[in-house]
């Protein structure tokens, strides 16, 4: 997942795609990918905050991912 | 100030006359038939204080099926966890009390609230609290997450009816309802449900109560049902009363033919004689209708609409799976028609008495001693939970 990049343009479109689309799997790539990219560029709170939006998303649509992020929140402290 | 439940009664018509033995007493006043003010009174003393109907234990089939139900203005959900255990909740989020589920569906992992999108597990757990602490935090030391589950609405199923205690405070169902679960302890057996056609409902312009006081006595049936008098007449039937408890009739001669060539539905296993030809039509006090049969069972769950507007949700479940194959179709059609036909015959009778309401006049009826009381016993029943 992590490897996985997109650019700022793209990731807002690929998101109201997939809010339109209630695609909830999806959603939580894109959110994690976001996260990542914030996370990359040393941008803790925002990689955080997106963070909890991959996670919300993947516990909602079941996405096998959840595990991964929700270990991740609760590595900075964020999730229980 | 009087608490408003004692001033919406004091205003009322009395329900002494009501309360008599049923050689002297008077069915219930017009205004519980007609007045929103009771009709809210009943929904809370009647419904709510005790067991009752909601839904059935299919709407909600498979692990993670959910289905919000309107119980008489209380917004519920059913919600069949991943284990397969049916539950019912507030369908509310308890943060700021926004609706969670607006129509049927799966719930694939949780349910999200589509507010603030607060997360519960479909056992109603709250798993997750999003920017709770803030953006980016999930967490805060006064959010305590095992305090903040969905609340959960008492339920018990039985008959493959779901019923509730919305107060929380009735006594166990077994318990409050010990005296019908022995009578048809021999029914108590895995059911089966075909799905649509065993499954129809009426919209009916009556007051709920009076589809209960129609369904108890047998002393309409040559006249509303000539065609099921001719198999069913009205000296094979009998009185099921049981004051406080539950009330109804029974028939000595069920023998249905549904087809020419010999095929019938198997039998539940190992009843009583009593059952080769008996059937059994109570109301579980205040809105399941219920009919036992060797061969198969239905419920009719009242679902009040308004004081005089009533929806009838009718279920057919089948003592067999066998009951469920494909070449059974035409045995199942055939067996809905009939009792479709039947209710279907009721339709004028409850709205035409609902009509009658209006008569300024009318004193809630006399009864008949020898016929009608099975419909006593249950204006017992309801003046009593009023009153208490």
């Amino acid at each position: 997942m992590r490897a996985e990049s997109i650019d700022d343009e793209k990731l807002g479109a690929a998101l109201i795609a997939a809010h339109d689309a209630r695609d909830g799997a999806r959603l939580a790539r894109l959110y994690a990918m976001a996260a990542d990219a914030k996370e990359a560029g040393g941008d803790l709170e925002a990689a955080c905050f997106y963070l909890v939006h991959a996670y919300v998303h993947a516990l909602e649509a079941n996405a096998p991912e959840s595990a991964e992020i929700r270990k991740r929140l609760v590595a900075h402290g964020r999730e229980a | 100030m009087a608490p408003l439940d004692q001033k919406t009664l004091v205003d009322a018509p009395s329900l002494d006359p009501v309360l008599q033995p049923v050689d002297v007493a008077r069915g219930l006043p017009n205004a519980y038939y007609t007045d929103d003010a009771l009709f809210d009174l009943e929904k809370r003393k009647v419904f709510f204080n005790g067991w009752a109907g909601l839904g059935f234990a299919h709407d909600a089939p498979e692990p993670g099926d959910a289905r919000p139900v309107d119980f008489l203005g209380a917004p519920l959900l059913m919600l069949r966890d991943k284990q397969g255990v049916l539950r019912v909740f507030e369908n509310v989020c308890r943060h700021r009390g926004m609706i969670l589920v607006e129509e049927a569906r799966k719930i694939e992992g949780a349910v999200r609230c589509p507010y603030h999108s607060w997360c519960y597990s479909t056992a109603g757990k709250l798993v997750s609290t999003p920017h709770v602490g803030g953006p980016g935090q999930n967490l805060h030391p006064d959010i305590k997450r095992d305090e903040l589950g969905l609340n959960e609405v008492r339920s018990h199923i039985w008959m493959g009816v779901v019923f509730v205690n919305v107060s929380g405070d009735a006594a166990p169902f077994e318990e409050a309802n010990a005296d019908l679960l022995a009578r048809w302890a021999e029914f108590d057996q895995p059911l089966h449900h075909s799905g649509a056609d065993s499954s129809f409902k009426l919209d009916v312009k009556t007051n709920w109560k009076l589809a209960v006081e129609n369904y108890s006595e047998s002393y309409h049936l040559p006249w509303v049902h000539p065609g099921l008098n001719s198999y069913s007449r009205l000296e094979d039937h009998y009185n099921i009363c049981e004051y406080g408890k539950f009330s109804g009739q029974g028939t000595l001669v069920y023998n249905p033919q549904l087809s020419d060539d010999g095929r019938a539905f198997p039998n539940f296993d190992g009843l009583s004689e009593k059952w080769d030809t008996g059937g059994e039509y109570v109301t579980a006090f205040p809105n399941v209708m219920i009919g036992v049969q060797r061969d198969h069972v239905f419920a009719i769950l009242l679902e009040p609409k308004s004081v005089d507007h009533t929806v009838e949700h009718v279920e057919i479940l089948y003592a067999h799976s066998d009951a469920m194959a494909d070449d059974m179709a035409d045995l199942r059609a055939a067996n809905a028609k009939m009792w479709k036909e039947v209710f279907v015959e009721d339709v004028f009778v409850v709205e035409g008495m609902q009509k009658g309401r209006a008569a300024p006049n009318f004193d809630g009826g006399k009864f008949s001693p020898a016929m009608d009381e099975p419909t006593h016993v249950f204006h017992d029943w309801v003046a009593r939970r009023l009153t208490t």
